[in-house]
């Protein structure tokens, strides 16, 4: 075949674009301590959209630096920057 | 506070059986992957050093690869985002009570079910021969070659509106053409936002196991019609993280 799909360590963008954001996402607060505490579900839609992403932080941030700052979770949260660069080599 | 040891989880799946799964070295240190469970709910997790993960390339694959070697074994895998650890085991556990709800109707939904992506970039060339034949545009493009930079100020704005009107509408026609072909074999499909000018199709789709073949088929086939127009990156298969939103966060209960 001419085109085959893959997830391997090329398409690290296309990691990134899912894992920040999607799916079950927690709450950093919620990680700390979750007995005694009540978790609520915020939102829970299935099978609709998600319209962030993270991507941006990613880029914001130089992700593709090995190390972050240590305070990095409280932006993670928080910063946005306005535009992002689709870079990757489209194989 | 330092070296304690926290439980990172990677996924849900649907099981009653503990099971274990490929380790991986996190930190010089070889961590087993085995599940916590809940009913026949289960989280996929591993116990590591307690502290905030970095979304950094290691990192990230890492969560990656967990989630890839449980695809492989199982058919109801429910993605959790990136750098989730907790305290104790019994956390992970109430975690699942709450969620349990939320994972009953899920597991049906997507067992058996893969998230593929596909993103079409148009080739810088034919963008421009695209562009290049649209007689308004070339005027304007004259009007803002004979002026200055000053007087021509409002003229190349107007040239930039007519460049986003332009690449809006490769967008619908490739929409038509590829996303609409691709959507009838697909359970569910997601368009998400272009990222850069020259993404023209950024989406997710969910498909059903059996049909993975004729999916991938379908995309080659479009792909043998569209290959000198646009870039295809395809990917997968994913666990329906572009369907599966469930964002949760923390009440103190007085």
């Amino acid at each position: 075949m001419a085109i085959q799909k893959s997830t391997d360590s090329s398409s690290l963008a296309e990691v990134i674009d899912r894992i920040l954001d999607k799916g079950i996402v927690i709450d950093a607060f919620a990680r700390v301590s979750v007995v005694g505490i009540e978790l609520i579900t915020v939102e829970a839609r299935v099978v609709v959209a998600s319209v962030d992403t993270w991507l941006r932080y990613a880029e914001a941030v130089g992700l593709l630096r090995d190390e972050i700052e240590e305070d990095g979770l409280s932006d993670r949260l928080s910063s946005r920057s306005d535009s992002v660069e689709y870079d990757e080599e489209v194989s | 506070m330092e070296n304690e040891n926290g439980i990172y989880v990677f996924c849900g799946i649907q099981t009653e059986t503990p099971s274990t799964f490929n380790s991986i070295l996190m930190d010089g240190e070889e961590r087993e992957i085995y599940t916590i469970h809940y009913k026949d709910a289960a989280m996929v997790v591993a116990e590591m050093p307690m502290k905030i993960y970095h979304p950094d390339k290691d990192n990230l694959m890492m969560h990656q690869q967990v989630i890839s070697t449980v695809m492989n074994k199982k058919d109801t895998v429910i993605p959790i985002s990136f750098g989730n650890i907790f305290h104790t085991e019994e956390d992970v556990i109430a975690l699942l009570k709450s969620l349990y709800p939320q994972l009953e109707t899920l597991f049906p939904k997507i067992k058996g079910k893969i998230e593929v992506g596909l993103k079409a970039v148009g080739k810088k060339e034919w963008l421009q021969k695209n562009i290049n034949q649209n007689d308004k545009v070339m005027k304007k493009k004259d009007v803002v070659k004979s002026k200055s930079e000053a007087a021509g100020y409002f003229d190349r704005i107007q040239l930039g509106e007519m460049a986003k009107n332009f690449v809006k509408s490769m967008r619908d026609d490739i929409q038509t053409n590829i996303h609409d072909e691709l959507t009838p074999i697909a359970e569910a499909d997601k368009l998400n936002e272009p990222i850069g000018e020259k993404m023209l199709l950024n989406a997710a789709y969910l498909v059903d196991r059996e049909k993975e073949a004729a999916f991938d088929k379908k995309v080659n086939k479009l792909h043998d019609i569209w290959k000198d127009r646009v870039d295809f990156k395809y990917t997968g298969p994913w666990p329906a993280y572009n369907f599966i939103n469930i964002k949760l966060k923390v009440e103190e209960t007085s």
